[in-house]
């Protein structure tokens, strides 16, 4: 699991994303994220760069045959 | 005809007493109103009651009827909406503080559609703040409460809490709902009642204030299988307004509906849906898949190897687009948030853009693989919850000997349709000693809700739990 320091956390919000994190809040950030990343972290056993992203969804056209037949 | 009775009358009833004018649709929205005018200060459902408009639409419906023109799909029945579909002329929260006094100048498409079907619109319903968490509370108007359990209490399920809570408790005849991650399905397992998130782009979302528009859908929340199969083909369509939209036909939802499963194929998913499950939970499931076996299903297993990378793939991609929408209000209204939603939000401004596009490719894969399943079975059977509704005052449940967050459980088995956009039905399979409801998911094929609907429906026929109320006065 990645260890992310709250400090990094304020310095990029403040810096590069631009929206400050109220202080009472970065710890339930910084936990919910590392929780997250971990998540994610698994994805790396995939080859996944011939996948195109799923942004490109193709809805089948209503001539084509239901999926999977 | 006592009020009582009236109100737990099913849509696909109700209509038909209207049509025949043993009740006016003027006693029916009365009925409602009545109802919840009585129980809604303790249940919290709704957020706003549009009870003149309500009556206006109602006496509009009736002199229909004694003018005898072609009476409309939901003529006199009465709906509510959840606070985040734009309401022309009427204020439109979204649960938040910070739309608090949003007033739109238009109607979002689903509202128009029900309007165009006769649908009488009784208020707009509570909901987690800005649809962003799965337990279903509220900060700003309170916490709809759970409706069967009143001595301890326990979670509606969310975002759609109030949605939940106001069908279960009769405080209206069916409501919208949305679900990004299980906001339809899961208030529909822990309150008792049906709930189908259809395919994405069948129903439009224009007007409805988004969290995550790769991940939102909207659909019906209602008694009876039969009910949402009956609301969901008012809503469903092609709308140019919604980019995601479909221009795929729609079928006639309740001509399929009698046909049964004899001899439909019936899939069990490998890959953990069983597992870490609350044990009554998981006798209800199986015996609900033993009832679809009796019934003429022929119940198979199916593979779905990968499928434990959903939680992943969806935190990736709802944590960004989420704070991609609410960037403005973050950066000038912060304080104006929960505590919870503020959280989740901020959280999401440190994923990557690389994590973001890794999880959209590893969607595709997840994707595949469901349709690859889905060419073995007409429809997959798994529990909609692991838990039945928690205690609010619980945050871990311990499930196998091993503990668990509450929010990541109740989405654990819902996600999967939302991050593939396939259809899927939670309707009530059973009780826990306790008197809580227990929801079994139904998962079908990309625009082949008819299926979904067909095997709830069967499910339902055969079974007396969409019959129980919950412990009202």
């Amino acid at each position: 699991m990645p260890i992310l320091r709250s400090d990094t956390l304020r310095a990029l919000a403040d810096e590069l994303a631009g929206i400050p994190v109220p202080p009472q809040d970065l710890e339930t950030i910084r936990t919910g994220l590392e929780r997250g990343l971990a998540l994610l972290e698994g994805l790396d056993e995939f080859d996944l760069l011939p996948l195109e992203p799923a942004l490109t969804y193709r809805i089948p056209l209503p001539t084509e045959p239901p999926h999977g037949r | 005809m006592a009020d009582r009775e009236l109100v737990f009358y099913s849509m696909v009833e109700l209509a038909d007493l209207i049509r025949r004018k043993k009740v006016s649709p003027v006693e029916v929205a009365r009925a409602y109103l009545d109802r919840a005018q009585r129980l809604d200060s303790v249940l919290r459902a709704y957020i706003t009651v549009t009870a003149e408009d309500a009556l206006k639409e109602a006496r509009r419906a009736e002199k229909a009827l004694t003018r005898r023109d072609t009476l409309r799909l939901l003529h006199g029945l009465p709906l509510a909406l959840k606070d985040l579909a734009a309401t022309k002329g009427i204020r439109t929260t979204c649960g938040s503080k910070i739309l608090a006094n949003w007033v739109p100048d238009e109607d979002a498409t689903i509202v128009v559609k029900f309007r165009e079907a006769g649908a009488v619109l009784l208020g707009k319903l509570n909901m987690h703040e800005f649809a962003y968490g799965p337990e279903g509370f509220n900060p700003h108007y309170g916490m709809p409460q759970n409706p069967w359990d009143k001595a301890n209490p326990r979670y509606p399920g969310g975002s759609s809490s109030g949605s939940g809570v106001a069908v279960a408790a009769a405080l209206c005849a069916g409501a919208i709902g949305t679900d990004t991650g299980g906001s339809i399905r899961i208030p529909a397992s822990l309150c008792g009642i049906a709930g189908i998130k259809p395919t994405y782009g069948r129903v439009s979302r224009y007007g409805i204030v988004p969290l995550s528009w790769s991940m939102d859908h909207a659909g019906p929340m209602t008694r009876t299988v039969a009910d949402s199969a009956l609301m969901l083909q008012a809503m469903a369509g092609y709308d140019p307004k919604d980019a995601s939209s479909s221009p795929i036909p729609v079928p006639n939802y309740l001509g399929d509906l009698e046909k049964g499963v004899k001899g439909l194929r019936v899939g069990i998913p490998k890959g953990g849906f069983f597992e870490a499950l609350d044990p009554e939970v998981g006798e209800a499931v199986h015996a609900a898949i033993g009832v679809l076996r009796k019934l003429g299903a022929r119940v198979g297993e199916v593979s779905l190897p990968h499928i434990h990378h959903t939680p992943g793939v969806s935190f990736a991609i709802v944590s960004t687009e989420a704070v991609a929408y609410h960037e403005p209000y973050l950066k000038t209204r912060a304080h104006e948030y929960g505590e919870d939603v503020r959280a989740r939000l901020l959280t999401g401004q440190f994923v990557l853009a690389t994590q973001y596009l890794k999880a959209q490719r590893a969607r595709t894969l997840l994707r595949q693989e469901v349709e690859t399943a889905l060419r073995k079975v007409d429809v997959m059977v798994l529990p909609t919850t692991p838990i039945p509704a928690p205690k609010v005052d619980l945050g871990t449940v311990t499930l196998g000997g091993e503990s668990y967050d509450i929010r990541s459980t109740l989405t654990r088995l819902t996600r999967l349709a939302n991050v593939t956009g396939h259809p899927a039905l939670s309707v009530p399979c059973g009780f826990t000693s306790e008197r809580l409801p227990i929801g079994l998911q139904i998962l079908g094929r990309a625009f082949d809700e008819a299926t979904v609907l067909r095997v709830g429906h069967a499910y339902e026929r055969a079974t007396p739990w969409h019959n129980y109320r919950p412990p009202l006065s």
